[in-house]
């Protein structure tokens, strides 16, 4: 302060009037304004440059207007503030003039030659600076993409496996609790006498497969919601007293889909058994269940890994539910149902007189049969019935009249060789039919064997499309993410996938699955308290036994509920999958 | 107690960073010369807060006496070195001074977090091209010949550049580094320099066709010997360094538009040509699914980025040994995982206001050569930084330069910092102008009153 003073009064005013300048000068140096901005005032001046008495005088003494503002915008001013100095472009100045021997361009001792090469300042400035907005822009496009990124695309860049950093942000947070819709804990940090955090899971194998596991073999909602889980989402004030206090932020808590009854019950039914369940809620795509068997269980998995690694006929580590192919079985039906509907045919018009299998010519060029199961002549039967008894002979016709191009075209239309878009990584289905293929191949395709394969949740999404009027909607299992003092952080909503039946296609395969419950394969669901409706499917694989399918919904004209069941190395499916339909529609629509 | 201290010290560096910033950016506006002299020692107070405690949060972790001693000869360092130039040039630009200084301290405490034996070596280069560079300004501002000499610039220019061709070796797939007594030395960091030496020169009196098919094809020589040695990061800093000194000098578009024509026909054809370019081009648009092959660094930074968040997650408290090339490119990430985005972006600031700090000189300054000069430099200089910093961040695909003054690399700190010291000639140039015309004012003045 007292040094500033010294400026205004210590100084005579000659020094004043330097100082001044020089601020202005200042001024022009840091803001960019450009001194040959006064050139445009007084056209008719010039300047010399031999700075002797007269010429200083000279330029002290012109007029000048002063800006719009009354502010002199640049230029120098004199002691009595009056005037200011005004420099027009010589023209002996100009670039073309200059002779070239004498190389007046270059600044001398004296003042003799600040202004030379003005000429061309003005607009050699221009240049520069818009040199520098494009620069300007590209950097400062870097800059903004860089905050863009770590709003928008980072927590994907973080959740990626490849990421060894994830580990570091667990050493400052205790990992979040995963818990189901209703409410309970599917798996918390807990800690040990020594202080050190282990992950805990209250439920033990049943919710294995879909909760996944941490600390060894990231998997399930643990790997999908790693970053949620490992991230503190607490005050700011919170967490840098704590992390000054040097304890761990308390993560984020994830709340899934799951229905913890629902999940019980599946697993219970899968108990002793190879398969697995997904449940689905058709209208918004929750994942209210999802099993798998053989489980695990994860308490004792870190301890267990190398074991279970070393024996390689285990399945155990795997979520069949998503990752499992398994060949359809008659449940492929409801794509050939579809690929007929497609081709523009009726289906009020069809009918086909069963007795019990059809003859087709194989790749080998002779004649084999396609029969029905256990040989059953199901005698006249038209679509709905074909369907409702699994008629395979039926079938095969259709997938003739049909034709494998058609068939082929309506399955990728239904996501086979398709990328599932969900929260759990999955398998693509398999559907592998050429139009070099033979009749019998063709055929023995439309009822679902051959070389097709599918996934249990993907057949549950078919259903569950069906059932929604055609519109299938994306499955997710990872419903809110909240933080330790139970704000919310994020929100999952419902999203269309896609409408992958047309409303009239989805209405015809909704009156033929609830046939199959009526008067079909499906029988063991009448007398409930609920109209129940679907497909079963008994997959034939060779070496073992069936895969026993049910793929179907419940209520029928309201669905609350869309299930798969699938038994591998069973028996039939109406006698095994579908009770265990009948055992999840009870649990979840009786309460 | 010591995580109390780097917990807190963690988020009083940011804050630091955050006031050095902003003060830089003001930096901008009016001051006068006490102001500013003010405003460099409040710098220059923030800058050693900093590095007293990046250097604190270092010793607590390592606990070596020679990291004490790193501290202290960095200190002597800077005390020295800024005595000297603000004694020496006591006009210069004391924003410029600061800032180049601070940068290099960043260099120094981001390097001994890394690999304390780089660290070191990065230290005794910077001494030694501070020092040789106190010579630079008065040269710059003192020696007329410098606008003469086109021809020796372009000899020494090619020389520099195809000397890797006679003695050079081969680092991370591209070889444009030569050895000389165990020190490996980028000769394209220097010839940068040298460079924009050389089309000033030619540009700055007139710019008729035949003289500027001369350089251009000079220029284009420089261009073609870097592609061939692969350093093409190098390659495009040149080529848009020449365009942009071809516009300023020529006023028109028409180069311009040429230049930017053939260089995209050259850029698609070296995507044609060569595999690596495609491999780079490959990673940028999806480093994921070539996590395995070029995408790998990419994603690594990514990741460290990403996961560094705003506040970072403190020094030694990271992974940066998980990125590749993380002394030099990467570095960047280095910083922005272990010490925040936030510090990652003032750090980008900071370089900006290098940048138009370069540009008003290069307004100011009358004489065309100066000025062509200044222009080429900043744009080199600026461009550099693009190229790291967009590469690093998956803005652009990944290019191989350096960061510079920060990246570990004897030529890369050696070449900016003459650069700095070229830019401080010229304002010395400017301010020298001013001060004479000042000087004869005030003159007639006095005389006027008596």
């Amino acid at each position: 302060m007292k040094r500033r003073k010294e400026n205004f009064t210590d100084r005579n005013r000659a020094d004043k009037h330097i100082f001044r300048k020089q601020s202005l000068d200042d001024t022009r140096q840091f803001e960019g304004i450009d001194p040959d901005d006064y050139q445009e005032d007084s056209p008719d001046e010039e300047m010399h440059f031999d700075f002797d008495e007269s010429d200083v005088e000279k330029f002290r003494h012109q007029n000048l207007d002063d800006g719009p503002d009354g502010r002199t915008r640049t230029g120098y001013r004199s002691a009595d503030s009056r005037t200011r100095v005004n420099v027009k472009p010589d023209r002996a100045y100009r670039k073309q003039d200059i002779d070239e021997n004498e190389d007046t361009r270059s600044p001398r001792g004296g003042g003799d030659t600040v202004f030379f090469g003005i000429a061309n300042k003005k607009k050699t400035n221009s240049e520069i600076r818009r040199l520098s907005y494009v620069m300007l822009a590209l950097i400062f496009g870097v800059a903004v993409y860089m905050v863009y990124f770590k709003i928008a695309g980072s927590r994907n860049v973080v959740n990626n496996p490849n990421n060894a950093l994830l580990s570091k942000l667990e050493e400052k947070v205790v990992r979040g609790s995963i818990l189901s819709a209703d409410g309970e804990i599917l798996a918390k940090s807990s800690q040990a006498d020594d202080g050190s955090y282990y992950r805990y899971y209250p439920y033990s194998s049943a919710f294995a497969h879909v909760v996944g596991t941490s600390a060894v073999n990231k998997s399930g909602v643990e790997q999908a919601a790693d970053y949620d889980l490992v991230t503190s989402n607490i005050s700011p004030a919170q967490k840098v007293l704590n992390d000054i206090k040097g304890e761990r932020s308390p993560g984020n808590n994830v709340i899934t889909t799951l229905d913890s009854k629902l999940q019980q019950t599946a697993v219970g039914q899968l108990s002793g058994r190879k398969g697995a369940i997904v449940a689905l809620d058709p209208s918004t795509g929750k994942v209210l269940a999802m099993a798998s068997a053989p489980d695990y269980d994860p308490n004792t998995l870190p301890s267990n890994y190398k074991s279970i690694l070393a024996d390689k006929e285990s399945k155990v580590l795997l979520n069949q539910a998503t990752q499992g192919l398994f060949t359809p079985g008659s449940i492929f039906k409801l794509v050939t149902t579809t690929a007929y509907l497609r081709s523009g045919h009726d289906a009020e018009k069809y009918s086909y007189d069963c007795q019990g299998s059809i003859s087709l010519k194989t790749d080998e060029g002779d004649i084999k049969s396609i029969s029905c199961y256990n040989g059953e002549v199901h005698g006249q039967v038209g679509l709905t019935g074909s369907f409702a008894h699994s008629c395979n002979a039926s079938y095969a016709n259709i997938g003739q009249i049909v034709k494998a191009e058609k068939l082929r075209q309506v399955s990728e239309e239904l996501l086979f060789n398709k990328k599932l878009d969900t929260d759990l990584a999955a398998e693509k289905s398999v559907f592998d039919l050429r139009d070099s293929d033979s009749p019998w191949t063709v055929g023995a395709t439309a009822i679902g064997q051959g070389r097709t394969q599918i996934t249990p949740l993907h057949a549950a999404m078919l259903v569950s499309a069906a059932a929604n009027k055609g519109m299938l909607m994306k499955p997710y299992v990872i419903d809110k993410v909240e933080n330790a003092q139970g704000g919310t952080v994020r929100e999952a909503s419902p999203s269309e996938y896609g409408q992958i039946f047309s409303k009239s296609e989805a209405r015809t395969l909704r009156k033929m699955m609830k046939a199959v419950v009526s008067e079909g394969t499906g029988y063991r669901l009448q007398g409930k308290a609920y109209t129940a409706a679907g497909k079963t499917g008994t997959a034939e694989v060779a070496g073992q036994g069936n895969n026993a399918w049910f793929v179907g919904f419940a209520p029928a004209d309201d669905p609350k509920i869309a299930v798969c069941v699938l038994l591998e190395d069973s028996g039939n499916a109406g006698s095994t999958a579908v009770p265990i339909a009948g055992k999840l529609f009870d649990s979840y629509l009786g309460n | 107690m010591t995580n109390i201290i780097t917990q807190l010290s963690k988020y009083i560096l940011i804050l630091l960073m955050v006031i050095y910033t902003i003060r830089c950016c003001l930096a901008f506006r009016t001051m006068s010369q006490r102001r500013r002299r003010r405003a460099f020692s409040g710098q220059t107070a923030l800058m050693l807060m900093m590095h007293f405690i990046l250097n604190l949060q270092i010793f607590l972790h390592t606990m070596t006496v020679s990291s004490l001693i790193f501290y202290v000869a960095q200190l002597s360092f800077f005390g020295v070195a800024l005595f000297l130039y603000r004694n020496i040039y006591r006009d210069a630009s004391v924003m410029l001074i600061s800032n180049m200084f601070f940068l290099l301290m960043l260099g120094f405490c981001i390097l001994t977090r890394l690999d304390f034996t780089l660290a070191v070596k990065q230290f005794v280069i910077a001494v030694v091209s501070v020092m040789l560079s106190l010579f630079v300004p008065v040269i710059v501002s003192k020696v007329r010949l410098l606008s003469h000499l086109s021809i020796v610039y372009g000899v020494i220019g090619i020389a520099l550049v195809a000397s890797v061709f006679v003695a050079g070796k081969n680092v991370y797939g591209a070889t444009n580094w030569v050895s000389i007594g165990g020190l490996a030395f980028q000769p394209s960091e220097l010839a940068k320099i040298v460079f924009v030496f050389f089309a000033a020169s030619m540009l700055y009196k007139k710019t008729d066709t035949r003289r500027i098919m001369i350089t251009t094809v000079i220029a284009g020589g420089f261009v073609l010997l870097l592609v061939a040695e692969t350093d093409l990061g190098a390659a495009v800093i040149f080529f848009a360094t020449y365009i942009c000194m071809l516009y300023v000098a020529t006023h028109t578009f028409k180069w311009t538009a040429l230049g930017l024509g053939l260089g995209s026909a050259a850029a698609a054809a070296g995507y044609r040509l060569f595999g690596h370019v495609r491999r780079r081009v490959a990673a940028w648009k999806d480093p994921w699914g070539n996590y395995d092959d070029a995408g790998y660094q990419i994603c690594q930074s990514l990741f460290a980025i990403a996961t560094g968040g705003w506040f970072g997650l403190g020094l030694y408290e990271g992974l940066p040994d998980k990125i590749p090339v993380n002394k030099s490119d990467f570095i960047f990430s280095v910083i922005a995982e272990e010490l925040g985005g936030v510090f990652a972006l003032c750090l980008l600031l900071i370089y900006i206001s290098c940048f138009i700090m370069f540009i008003n000189i290069s307004l100011q300054l009358t004489n065309n050569f100066y000025k062509l000069l200044a222009v080429g430099l900043s744009i080199a200089y600026i461009f550099q930084i693009f190229l790291c910093v967009g590469g690093v961040t998956k803005f652009i695909p990944h290019t191989g330069v350096t960061l510079p003054l920060i990246s570990y690399g004897g030529s890369s700190i050696l070449s900016t910092v003459i650069v700095f010291a070229v830019i401080q000639g010229l304002y010395l140039l400017k301010q020298k102008e001013v001060k004479l015309l000042e000087e004869k004012e005030r003159e007639l003045y006095r005389q006027e009153q008596g």
